[in-house]
């Protein structure tokens, strides 16, 4: 590349040459600036809430086991049923799931998923969106990457037939140096081939981007994460040592290695750590309660008004602060003036008639306007158990 | 047993109602948070005491639509449904279920009728639920509705039962499951896709957000506020 911009450098010198001084000095200036420009290195993709996660997927996370996978893993919009194969055991880190469904360890925090997601995106396109320079855009067809040695930069391939990349690929740089890859279409590592960082550089500052799917081939070794608009497949034994993070689809994997634990994930844990139903709760006074999920309904705590503890979507750890044990309502029940104030600090006053375990619904009298007294005014019955799923959208 | 209406699986193909509830929109004239919404005072209600056939016009002779059940899916409860208009016999009656906001009209015999005076306003530009009894505003609860690529479906819609949750059970304590469908999900977690106003419990979220897949979340306090004084056949109007 930098072979390619001193020539043009060159012929541009020579195309000016017959300028005047001034205009001569004054070009010469813009090219060096070009040039720096151009050889300028990329800064590493921010990956947000994102960053502690081995994968990540839209639509299902399927595994033959045995998987190691270091780092945590997440679901959404599907279902926690969409996770099949996997188990806690293959996982050192947490498994987030927007409900009540896949592996016995999952956290259920579809409000993080959310965020995480959208920090995915974010992340996503930003690699989309990045310069590359024209040298660096290599031509349709497979075998693009092999043998290479590249310096870091943003590159980008695609329109390969069977494999981009199906022997070695080895990327030179320091500790702080970034390459970024972007896949015009399909990505697909073939069988046994193998990205390696040489010169300190980190596999945490590989991005892959990828327009459509990615396929890491049977025993292949991959480094750097992928951010796959659709789906990512991991073949039998292949390893990555980054994440595998698919924004819309499916991530599939067979026996594979996924090491995120480099890239400032959290040390792994065992999710045996975390009781499965254990749960955090905070009193609006901040005073936070280590309790089983649920007994915040039994005496002594139904009475304490006790809210789920915030979970950090990075970190997984669950604290009490005042933004999330806020409930908001502040209402006159007399008049119709009522407002709604959200009080960051205080805790909100008491419900009107607080009624721990809500029994027969009482139906209060309405005092204007209102019918005869042959009107038969609704009871409405205390809340029932479900006899069948309920399935609400949660 | 093709026509069997079920709230789980869906209704039939029927338009929105001339609705009953008539409401007064001035959020572009109203300070931020204090659009000016007028309810009715009360809402006629009906309670089945049998399955009934709902049709589409007031007349035995007009097609048949749907079997309407006499108790409702998840909890097995008596059916109740707001009545829109009355012609003889006949009541006008609104159906939970897809299309959303659908209506049909029903026998009035095996019924009970009833009335309720509560009204729910799900306001999802300012992530308030409102409460009002006999037409007046009497409570304001914030609450987390539908993000953007899943919003909490706008129209007419009811209550269609109280569920009290386990304590495992994503949303508990409470449920209140409304007549309304995700226009955006089909099916959720073996489900119809079906919307609630539900507690946070097992899922999170801070109220004011538009984080939910549909549902209006509220806090376990406002929760067991609502279950103690709403329940079956309470009108329900979603707003953007």
């Amino acid at each position: 590349m930098s072979i390619f911009i001193s020539a043009r450098m060159r012929r541009s010198r020579a195309a000016v040459a017959v300028a005047s001084l001034s205009a001569f000095a004054a070009l010469g200036a813009i090219l060096v600036l070009a040039g720096s420009s151009a050889a300028a290195p990329p800064t590493a993709v921010g990956l947000g809430s994102a960053n502690d996660f081995a994968i990540l997927a839209g639509s299902g996370i399927s595994d033959v086991p045995t998987s190691s996978i270091t780092g945590n893993v997440g679901l959404d919009p599907a279902a926690g049923s969409f996770i099949t194969g996997l188990t806690c055991a293959e996982v050192h880190g947490t498994i987030y799931t927007n409900n009540a469904s896949g592996p016995a360890c999952r956290r259920i925090n579809g409000a993080a998923l959310v965020t995480v997601k959208n920090d995915l995106s974010t992340a996503y396109n930003d690699a989309a969106g990045r310069t590359v320079p024209l040298p660096n855009v290599f031509s349709a067809g497979d075998k693009q990457l092999d043998g290479l040695t590249l310096a870091p930069g943003v590159y980008q391939v695609g329109g390969a037939a069977s494999a981009n990349l199906s022997t070695s690929l080895t990327l030179s740089g320091s500790a702080s140096s970034v390459w970024i890859f972007q896949a015009t279409s399909d990505l697909v590592f073939g069988s046994g081939s193998t990205v390696t960082m040489t010169g300190g550089a980190s596999a945490c500052n590989v991005f892959w981007q990828v327009n459509s799917s990615a396929t890491i081939g049977t025993g292949a070794s991959i480094s750097g994460t992928i951010l796959a608009l659709s789906s990512i497949t991991a073949n039998t034994g292949a390893s990555i040592d980054g994440r595998l993070l698919a924004e819309n689809g499916l991530v599939s994997l067979q026996s594979n290695t996924i090491n995120a634990s480099g890239c400032g994930v959290a040390a792994a844990s065992s999710p045996t750590q975390q009781p499965p139903g254990r749960a955090i709760y905070c009193a609006p006074n901040g005073q936070t309660y280590d309790l089983v999920a649920g007994e915040d309904k039994l005496p002594p705590y139904d009475a304490l008004n006790l809210v789920p503890a915030h979970v950090d979507p990075v970190t997984g750890s669950e604290s009490c602060s005042p933004q999330v044990v806020t409930t908001t309502t502040s209402a006159a029940t007399t008049t119709a003036a009522a407002t709604t104030t959200t009080t960051a600090a205080t805790p909100p006053p008491p419900p009107v008639a607080p009624s721990p375990t809500p029994k027969k619904a009482s139906t209060p009298k309405a005092k204007a306007g209102v019918k005869a007294a042959t009107t038969v005014r609704a009871k409405h019955v205390a809340p029932q158990p479900a006899k069948h799923t309920s399935g609400f959208t949660g | 047993m093709s026509r069997i209406y079920s709230g789980i699986a869906g209704g039939r193909h029927w338009r929105l109602p001339a609705l009953l509830v008539a409401l007064t929109l001035a959020c572009s004239a109203a300070p931020a948070g204090a659009a000016v919404l007028s309810v009715k005072p009360s809402q006629p209600l009906v309670t089945l005491l049998r399955s009934h056939e709902a049709r589409s016009g007031p007349g035995a002779r007009t097609p048949a639509l749907d079997l309407v059940p006499a108790t409702t899916p998840i909890t097995g409860e008596q059916t109740t449904l707001p009545v829109l208009a009355r012609r003889g016999h006949w009541l006008k009656v609104m159906l939970p279920g897809r299309p959303n906001g659908h209506e049909g009209w029903i026998l009035q015999g095996a019924t009970r009728s009833s009335v309720t005076d509560w009204h729910i306003v799900v306001d999802t530009s300012q992530r308030h639920v409102t409460l009002y009894l006999a037409g007046k505003r009497v409570r304001v609860l914030e609450a987390v509705v539908g993000k953007p690529s899943t919003p909490t479906p706008t129209g007419e819609f009811f209550i269609e039962e109280s569920v009290a949750l386990r304590a495992t059970d994503v949303g508990a304590p409470f449920a209140l499951a409304l007549s309304a469908r995700s226009n955006v999900l089909q099916e959720f977690d073996g489900g119809p896709g079906q919307i609630a106003l539900h507690g946070l419990d097992n899922v999170g979220g801070v109220p004011g957000a538009a984080v939910s897949h549909g549902c209006v979340r509220l806090s376990d306090q406002a929760m067991r506020w609502l279950v103690a004084r709403v329940g079956p056949g309470v009108p329900v109007t979603i707003t953007r």
